[in-house]
């Protein structure tokens, strides 16, 4: 099991229509992603792409109809 | 003579090294001077300072150098979409000289020395401090005035604190969580809602009667007042009594680290936050605390004048190699990265002059 490093809200979240990402800058200098559709799967883990560093997402399901609507 | 050390996060040419590879071992950072490609400046460095994808080096002189990712113009230098990227430590401005230098996530905020402000890159948070119309741009003076002169300025992933010599504060950006203390609420109609931003500079109010040290960290402001209270505004908000003098105050991302010193004259470290990956400081009291640096997630300690050790997340090779791999532990990713003890990173013959520390990148400036 490998630690969570923080806990962050949707809000702080920037989410690319186009993409379809939630990203959000990672202390790397990369940005942690995760796709809008694997949250409505039920996943809350944003991962890095250049490092091992992980942040769980704070949302509701319901949050995710604001932005669905921006697709 | 100087010379620039560096190591760690390197994917977008933030060491100045004249590759994006990561390093785990100390580099020279190259410095192109009046066109000639040199490991050495003739000026004392007085500050380094990085944001997400770049760096800043100010020498004494005044004279600023950048290099890193300058797509939108946070380097200082102009856009340019063939060349994105400073590959080494190139010369902002010529004819100004600096004073201060602040970085954030994908902006810089420059201070020159009669105290003009100019401000460059990409804030879509208000972080340029320029209004709403402007979320990106390339180095602009700006029309901001104090009362007084500026005596700090500090930036994080999106937001900005300006201390003046009068005592007041003044910041902008992002202010969602309670990192500019209070700010008015937005009206629409008649409710009233949260402000997220802070488009311009404006006084800020922590409701604090003498608040005189402050870090910044990521949506987090630290603020340690007259009577020795330390107030956290934003994520984890909270107060803290210290019974000891304060030096300094410095903030990773998720954590605050605070040089204290007691009646005798000794010097810790008292660290408190986030310590996912050994951020808090693992050293004990009898430490000989020259200086200290903070960086996104880790940091970097000077003793006597030679030596410098880091600790904290080090993935990037920020903290270097493990000297040695603490043993008894599985060798999982989270060992492998996590540094919770002080690991030697300089010990040369050279006195060091300054540290500075980034997002996974790590400073060491020699005098040579």
């Amino acid at each position: 099991m490998e630690t969570i490093y923080d806990e962050i809200e949707i809000e702080d979240f920037t989410f690319d229509p186009t993409t379809q990402l939630f990203q959000y800058p990672c202390p790397c200098g990369d940005k942690f992603a995760i796709s809008i559709d694997d949250m409505k799967d039920g996943e809350d883990i944003a991962v890095c792409p250049s490092c091992s560093l992980m942040v769980k997402v704070i949302f509701e399901p319901e949050d995710l109809d604001e932005y669905y609507d921006q697709i | 003579m100087y010379e620039i050390l560096c190591c760690g996060s390197n994917g977008n040419f933030q060491l100045g090294i004249g590759n994006d590879e990561d390093q785990n071992e100390l580099q020279k950072a190259s410095i192109m001077h009046n066109g000639i490609l040199t490991n050495q400046v003739e000026s004392k460095p007085m500050s380094i300072r990085s944001g997400g994808n770049h760096t800043f080096l100010l020498l004494e002189s005044g004279e600023l150098y950048s290099a890193g990712d300058n797509t939108y113009g946070q380097c200082g230098h102009p856009v340019d979409k063939n060349e994105t990227h400073i590959p080494v430590f190139k010369k902002v401005n010529h004819d100004k000289k600096w004073k201060a230098v602040a970085c954030g996530w994908e902006f810089s905020i420059l201070v020159d020395k009669d105290d003009n402000f100019y401000v460059c890159g990409l804030g879509l948070k208000g972080e340029l401090g320029s209004g709403e119309g402007m979320r990106n741009s390339t180095l602009t003076k700006t029309t901001w005035t104090f009362p007084s002169a500026v005596e700090s300025i500090k930036a994080s992933l999106s937001h900005t604190i300006i201390k003046l010599e009068d005592g007041s504060f003044y910041g902008f950006g992002s202010c969602r969580r309670g990192q500019l203390g209070r700010v008015e609420p937005l009206f629409v109609g008649e409710r009233t809602r949260p402000r997220a931003s802070v488009w311009w500079p404006q006084k800020l109010d922590f409701g604090i009667d003498v608040p005189l040290q402050f870090s910044v960290g990521r949506d987090v402001t630290v603020v340690i007042d007259d009577k020795g209270r330390c107030h956290v505004f934003g994520k984890e908000a909270a107060t803290r009594s210290l019974d000891t003098e304060v030096l300094s105050l410095k903030s990773m991302w998720s954590s605050a680290h605070i040089l204290c010193q007691n009646a005798a004259g000794e010097k810790k470290i008292l660290s408190f936050g986030n310590n996912s990956h050994g951020q808090l400081f693992p050293g004990d009291a009898d430490l000989n605390i020259a200086n200290f640096e903070i960086g996104s997630e880790h940091g970097l300690l000077l003793e006597s004048k030679t030596k410098v050790s880091a600790w904290g997340w080090g993935e990037h090779g920020n903290c270097g190699k493990h000297k040695p791999m603490p043993e008894g532990v599985p060798a999982g990713i989270d060992q492998q990265v996590t540094f919770n003890y002080l690991n030697p990173l300089y010990n040369g013959t050279h006195s060091v002059v300054l540290l500075g520390a980034g997002c996974a990148t790590s400073w060491v400036a020699i005098s040579v």
